[in-house]
């Protein structure tokens, strides 16, 4: 047998989401992620391994989102889940192919974005304790409040939240009302949110999220600013550290 | 400390009509602050913006934001270094728990099934942590070794838990290229003063649970460097029962409960929850400072061939020790015994002690 010597590392199934504000104030971080996401399965292995980490099985999909109350059509772009590295290129196109506008009336339908995103076929391998089912918001806004518009139906058969009792309810693992994804592991899930904590003096609804949800962080970003301040390798080295 | 944090149960009526783009230009000056050269990647952390936290009659000051153990943020915990209030000398970690969140008044009124749920987690988490600081009170031999929680509960008036360490002054995590610079007598000293820490725990009934290189500390004393066991928040006492211990999760993976995990799918109602868990991790940990193979544990396998040491174990390939370096190949002999699969065929800490030939009071 050809054998030789190996390092021990505690490897990871991981299904990361991101889920973005394709508004048009955010299109100087959309610009700096399309020019760095065709690396991202590298950039997140070397990371890992810097952490003495490993990635057992890695995919990542998209979920684009701008302001249901402006045009219902255009308020989110879904894609499914890729495995990287060998559909990197079809993930990358994704990215490339996003376009940003609207939203000049912040708050923006990131709420109903999450939802989307947990809802998310994520990969439920049992005898696996180290999968991880992440999620990432990126956007530069406050969220309108749950209830007041519906998600179209294309892009879920169910009701969807109502409110953020009923959101925090499918965080904590209770199945919404006709979802098609599958729950998140209690042990697996991890929200990471780059959001602004507020705006106006007024706290966001993503900070409220931060304090009171499980497994859940915010890096604060400043508002309205397309998230200029936020670079490829915080967000890799956010991704790795809340992983763990 | 965010109004968040002060008043949970508040409902938090806000105001949003009046936001408009021009308000989203009052944070230029914020994005000129946040590119200011040698800015960590992390100062953005929401986290940072508190400046105390208040558990019980207790006010802990902030000092800086520490991460997790090897310094940047863990999964499960936020950690700082702080004060304690009026005492500005005495240095202290709180760490503050990301899992499990108590429910706000709000959740509770709109939610109250689920809020149940989110309680009894609350109650589970506490019980198990208050039960390893009741049996770690216990002052036997080895006991010293250990940096024991000094406080915990939820904190005053919000939704999460906090703990709080001392902080050891000095102390540095153990690396195998510091230990094998020691001559023998010093790495005996060392590793004898970690299996006294340990040794101790199970004496009282209380499995670390997450036994690791970053969790032993090495401290200077007039006697040469010695060991420090800290961080006991994955710990357990012998008799918890799985559904106690299932939030600690995956740090736990050892390969029996990896079996049992494969076998059904799930979390087991049954689960091998002795100090047999703790011997296997020390086993690694003890190969990844003492053996001559590299700072990770490494093994000799197809190339094909991935995995921690518990999957290793599994496909019947074991670590290489070889010689330790502490003076004892019966010591040696017994560390690769900790691999075993089934835990009732590892070593106790006392076999390990005696193979150093260090006689402890029972």
């Amino acid at each position: 047998m050809n054998v030789r010597l190996r390092q021990v590392l505690p490897l990871y199934p991981m299904d990361v989401v991101f889920v973005i504000d394709a508004t048009e104030s955010m299109a100087p971080f959309i610009d700096e992620v399309k020019g760095r996401v065709r690396a991202f399965e590298n950039d997140l292995r070397s990371e890992m391994e810097q952490q003495s980490k490993g990635i057992k099985a890695l995919r990542a999909r998209l979920v684009a989102f701008r302001d249901i109350n402006d045009d219902p059509a255009t308020s989110f772009e879904v894609t499914r889940f890729f495995s990287l590295p060998d559909e990197q290129s079809d993930f990358a196109g994704a990215f490339e192919r996003l376009e940003t506008f609207g939203g000049a009336d912040e708050p923006e339908s990131g709420l109903e974005a999450l939802y989307l995103a947990m809802q998310s076929p994520w990969v439920r391998e049992p005898r696996d304790l180290k999968r991880r089912h992440i999620i990432m918001v990126f956007t530069d806004a406050d969220a309108h409040e749950l209830g007041a518009a519906t998600i179209p139906r294309n892009f879920t058969q169910g009701v969807g939240p109502k409110s953020m009792t009923d959101l925090r309810r499918y965080w904590d693992g209770r199945r919404a009302s006709g979802s098609t994804g599958r729950e998140m592991d209690d042990w697996a899930k991890r929200l990471v949110l780059f959001a602004p904590d507020q705006i106006a003096g007024v706290e966001t609804r993503w900070s409220q999220l931060a304090e009171d949800w499980e497994h859940t962080l915010q890096m604060i970003t400043p508002a309205g600013y397309g998230m200029r301040d936020t670079d490829w390798e915080e967000i890799i080295r956010t991704l790795v550290a809340t992983s763990g | 400390m965010s109004d968040a944090a002060e008043k949970p149960s508040q409902g938090r009526a806000r105001d949003r009509s009046m936001r408009s783009v021009e308000d989203r230009a009052s944070k230029a000056e914020s994005e000129q602050q946040s590119r200011e050269p040698g800015r960590s990647v992390f100062d953005r952390f929401r986290d940072l913006k508190r400046d105390r936290i208040q558990l019980g009659s207790v006010t802990y000051r902030l000092r800086r934001h520490v991460g997790g153990q090897s310094g940047e943020r863990a999964g499960k915990n936020e950690t700082f270094e702080a004060t304690r209030d009026g005492d500005d000398a005495q240095v202290v970690f709180v760490k503050r728990f990301r899992r499990p969140k108590f429910p706000t008044e709000q959740f509770e009124s709109e939610s109250p099934h689920d809020a149940s749920t989110a309680r009894a987690s609350c109650d589970t988490f506490e019980r198990r942590h208050k039960a390893v600081m009741g049996r770690l009170a216990d002052d036997g031999v080895g006991a010293g070794a250990l940096i024991k929680p000094i406080d915990f509960g939820r904190e005053a008036g919000g939704v999460s838990f906090v703990k709080v360490y001392p902080f050891v002054a000095d102390a540095k995590v153990a690396t195998h290229v510091e230990l094998r610079r020691w001559d023998q007598a010093t790495r005996r000293r060392f590793v004898v003063t970690l299996l006294l820490a340990v040794r101790q725990l199970h004496r009282v009934g209380v499995v670390h649970g997450d036994l690791k290189t970053d969790n032993i500390l090495v401290v200077e004393r007039p006697i040469g460097p010695v060991a420090r066991l800290v961080d006991f928040d994955d710990a357990y006492t012998t008799d918890a029962s799985p559904t106690d211990v299932r939030d600690i999760g995956v740090t736990i993976l050892t390969p029996e409960i990896q079996v049992m995990v494969g076998a059904a799918g799930s979390w087991p109602e049954q689960l091998p929850l002795g100090t047999g868990c703790d011997m296997f991790q020390l086993g690694v940990v003890l190969h990844q400072l003492l053996s001559t193979s590299g700072g990770l544990p490494s093994y000799e396998t197809a190339d094909d061939f991935e995995g921690d040491a518990a999957d290793a174990v599994l496909k019947g390939i074991r670590l290489e020790y070889g010689d330790l370096g502490v003076g004892s190949p019966h010591f040696s002999w017994l560390c690769r015994k900790t691999l075993e699969v089934r835990p009732e065929h590892r070593p106790s800490i006392e076999q390990l002690l005696s193979a150093l030939a260090v006689k402890v009071p029972s």
